[in-house]
């Protein structure tokens, strides 16, 4: 994994000729839009002082549609798109070992919709590839995946099958899964929308790809996976790099991830990529005044949203991004040594930077000082921790005294 | 409709509060999430002169619907910000009760109508135990494509009902006919989409007489308003309209700040009468401790900020102001292509004016930004008069 880290100065240059090749809400005669730059009697816009990221925010570029397609999608924007492009391509190609252009994918609203997005393309797939109905399709996932799909599936109105974890190594129960894959075809269920986790919510857990094919091909159903990434995409591919769930797997169609977590990106940076040929199932036809037309969830978003992933990642490099990554990952491994030590009973994937400890150890006073959360806010089992930038030696320290 | 106007300092001293009460990345001691602030190698820090741009590197999370409660919440303090504004959206721009509506500022129309879409369909089949084929999705042509989406997502079907070439109103007898229709095709459940300033040509949907015609069917419907376009216009331009929650008939609304408004991108603002939510709770066993109650998941916190900002910059007296200079630049433009005899539509109380392709040419339309009802074979071109077209440009596009 290998891309080029840039100065302050060259991110600068390249933002603001973005900008430039962008229309100008200030400087174009622009009449026939619903959007503005932002009101400047509310939001000044010398505050900017000529950072590329405030001033994107102010110049509010509208990045409606999917840029990667390389059709004419609004030409306002141009200029911008062209960085959400190169986004998508570090993503999907030099993080999650994609062939060069082979895969589309956008700037969505949050994991949410990523996972929503791909849900609704597989339903789209099998309702025109395979002449299916929408109850012939079932969403399969592990109990500690995210709500979202849950809400994905009653949005959508697919089936959800949800398989039991192992309580200790948060696996998904296989038993559990076959009988599921059964109990589902006897119900009518006959093509099934995988989700796999790279890094759950609660745990950080994996799920292993290579199991759950082979069972699903045992039962000889049609199916397509998606990978929520949302939690570990930007650190999994760096500390397990010959990991099974990315695109050299030709079995993952398609992969969300996060940029607002681990990255330390603004809010409404989710990283939806699919292998070329799907996004057109999600294309809304009648978006007839979007030029290009629309095939997201969400219609208009931020350009500046695109804007702050790019920065990111070519400030970082992929070298300081793994640097970043591994100072996290030996601070989480010095959490783990020291609870060990106290033989305090917690769950956590090795490659990840979450640490699920067990309610028994865990005080009121403890979650409320730390901001903790639970797996369950009723009835907590589990409660997390997750060893940001932000949660620095000191504070792991002050931890564990407590 | 009234609320104060606060002076900048006051709303930059609001705000800075308002973060007091929000954990701190990187000082509060937070373990617990995996997000956190922008990251300061990369995005400029030093904003303090700038409320919002501040809110923006601080990075809060508002996932969830505040109105539903946000004690002990990470980001209690601002999420008290998003209340107060969708406070404001509902009851004094859309003259709701107070206390009687839901609400939170959402990615965008799409999402809000979306919102309304998913909630509605779940309502009519929880409490109605209706299958999808016994539901439908009714609007006029004219409606934002957002509901096509809708449509293929819920897994229901739509009336699209013709509108009038001169009026852009809904066809009644039209829209009677194909109910009849889907009456006797077993349809029995109604979502009706009523359009504050449609996309294209800023029409506005005549309410009342679409509900007569309902009622005299005697069908079971629900009425979301999508206001995007006109929701921060409309209801200063003509504040006796029945597209709003003095209306009993209409259960949920959408608004766009990041139109009319100005507000960053992400600033939908999705509104709903109380009780309604709760039809998107799940029944799956190892998730219903979750509570669902919107589209999205994590949001920008700052966003909420922004639209609190510009309507407290304003107050009801700023804003209003603001509308009615724009409307009478659009008076300026009607007037001269009334001279020059030129073919438009207009709703007199919105301010988009949609011109008819034959009096355009390719340059125009490029010069001056415009956008066609369809790309691959346009009739109509809409200028949308917004706060930065002003009169000289509005004279030189006159004189082109």
């Amino acid at each position: 994994m290998y891309w080029k880290k840039l100065n302050k100065e060259q991110i600068s240059k390249r933002v603001f000729q973005s900008l430039k090749k962008n229309i100008s809400y200030r400087d174009n005669k622009v009449m026939g839009v619903p959007g503005s730059f932002l009101d400047p009697r509310v939001f000044p816009h010398q505050s900017a002082n000529d950072d590329p990221f405030l001033s994107a925010m102010l110049e509010n570029a509208n990045h409606i549609g999917c840029h990667t397609l390389g059709k004419d999608s609004e030409t306002f924007f141009r200029g911008t798109h062209e960085l959400e492009t190169e986004v998508i391509r570090v993503c999907a190609e030099n993080i999650m070992g994609g062939k060069p252009e082979e895969q589309d994918g956008y700037i969505s609203g949050g994991g949410t919709e990523s996972n929503i997005e791909a849900l609704w393309i597989y339903k789209n797939y099998f309702r025109h590839t395979h002449k299916s109905r929408t109850s012939e399709i079932g969403v399969l996932f592990s109990q500690d995946s995210h709500v979202s799909l849950i809400k994905g599936c009653d949005l959508l109105d697919v089936r959800p099958l949800v398989i039991n974890v192992d309580d200790r190594t948060r696996a998904m129960d296989q038993q559990h899964l076959r009988e599921q894959i059964i109990s589902a075809k006897d119900k009518g269920i006959r093509y099934f929308i995988v989700v796999l986790n790279m890094g759950t919510e609660t745990f950080g857990s994996v799920d292993d790809p290579d199991k759950v094919c082979a069972i699903l091909e045992q039962h000889d159903v049609h199916y397509k996976i998606h990978c929520d990434a949302c939690l570990g995409g930007f650190m999994y591919p760096h500390t397990r790099p010959d990991h099974r769930l990315n695109f050299k797997n030709n079995k993952i169609t398609s992969i969300g991830m996060d940029a607002y977590k681990m990255l330390r990106a603004p809010y409404g940076t989710s990283i939806f990529m699919i292998r070329k040929e799907y996004m057109h199932l999600a294309m809304t036809e009648e978006a007839r005044y979007v030029s290009g037309k629309d095939y997201t969830l969400i219609g208009s978003r931020s350009g500046a949203n695109a804007i702050a992933i790019w920065m990111l990642l070519m400030t970082l490099g992929s070298k300081g991004l793994n640097y970043k990554i591994q100072r996290i990952l030996i601070r989480t491994n010095q959490l783990c040594e020291a609870l060990d030590k106290k033989h305090i009973d917690y769950f956590r994937e090795p490659h990840l930077n979450i640490v699920a400890i067990k309610n028994k150890h865990i005080t009121r006073q403890i979650e409320n000082h730390y901001g903790l959360l639970p797996d369950d806010t009723e009835n907590p089992q589990w409660w997390r921790v997750v060893v940001m930038e932000h949660v620095d030696n000191a504070l792991i320290d002050s931890f564990m005294d407590h | 409709m009234y609320w104060k106007r606060l002076p900048y300092s006051a709303i930059d001293q609001t705000i800075k509060n308002a973060f007091d009460r929000n954990v701190k990345f990187g000082k509060s001691k937070v373990m617990g999430l995996p997000i956190s602030s922008m990251d300061p190698r990369v995005f400029q820090t030093e904003v303090h002169q700038s409320p919002f741009l501040n809110a923006m590197i601080q990075n809060a999370n508002h996932g969830g619907c505040p109105t539903q409660g946000i004690f002990g919440n990470f980001f209690e303090g601002t999420e008290q910000l998003e209340i107060e504004a969708i406070d404001i959206c509902a009851e004094q721009l859309m003259q709701g009760r107070p206390g009687m509506h839901d609400g939170y500022v959402a990615a965008g129309g799409t999402e809000c109508n979306l919102m309304a879409a998913w909630i509605f369909r779940n309502l009519f089949k929880r409490k109605y135990k209706a299958n999808n084929e016994e539901i439908v999705l009714l609007h006029s042509t004219d409606t934002h494509y957002s509901f096509w989406k809708a449509s293929n997502i819920l897994g229901i079907n739509q009336i699209v009902v013709e509108v009038d070439a001169t009026t852009r109103q809904m066809n009644l007898l039209d829209l009677q006919s194909k109910v009849q229709a889907a009456k006797q095709q077993g349809i029995r459940y109604f979502i009706l989409v009523a359009n504050m300033g449609t996309t294209m040509y800023g029409s506005v949907d005549d309410l009342d007489a679409i509900t007569a015609l309902l009622d005299e069917e005697e069908v079971y419907y629900k009425i979301h308003i999508d206001a995007a376009f006109g929701g921060f216009t409309y209801p200063f331009t003509k504040p006796e309209n029945s597209l709003n929650f003095s209306n009993k008939k209409v259960t949920s609304i959408g608004l766009d700040a990041h139109k009319m408004l100005q507000a960053p991108y992400g600033t939908g603002i999705f509104l709903i009468r109380k009780g309604y939510l709760n039809y998107l709770s799940t029944y799956e066993p190892q998730f219903m401790a979750h509570k669902i109650h919107t589209l999205s998941g994590s949001r920008s916190g700052a966003n909420a900020i922004a639209v609190w900002m510009i309507l407290k910059a304003f107050g009801s007296k700023g804003l209003h102001a603001k509308v009615k200079r724009i409307m009478q630049r659009k008076k300026q433009l009607c007037d001269e292509l009334d001279k020059k005899q030129i073919e438009y539509y207009h709703d007199p109380y919105m301010n988009i004016v949609t011109i008819h392709h034959r009096h355009m040419s390719k340059e125009i339309q490029h010069h001056y930004g415009l956008v066609p009802d369809n790309h691959q074979n346009p009739t109509w071109w809409k200028v949308v008069l917004m706060d930065h077209v002003n009169e000289s440009l509005i004279r030189d596009f006159l004189d082109y």
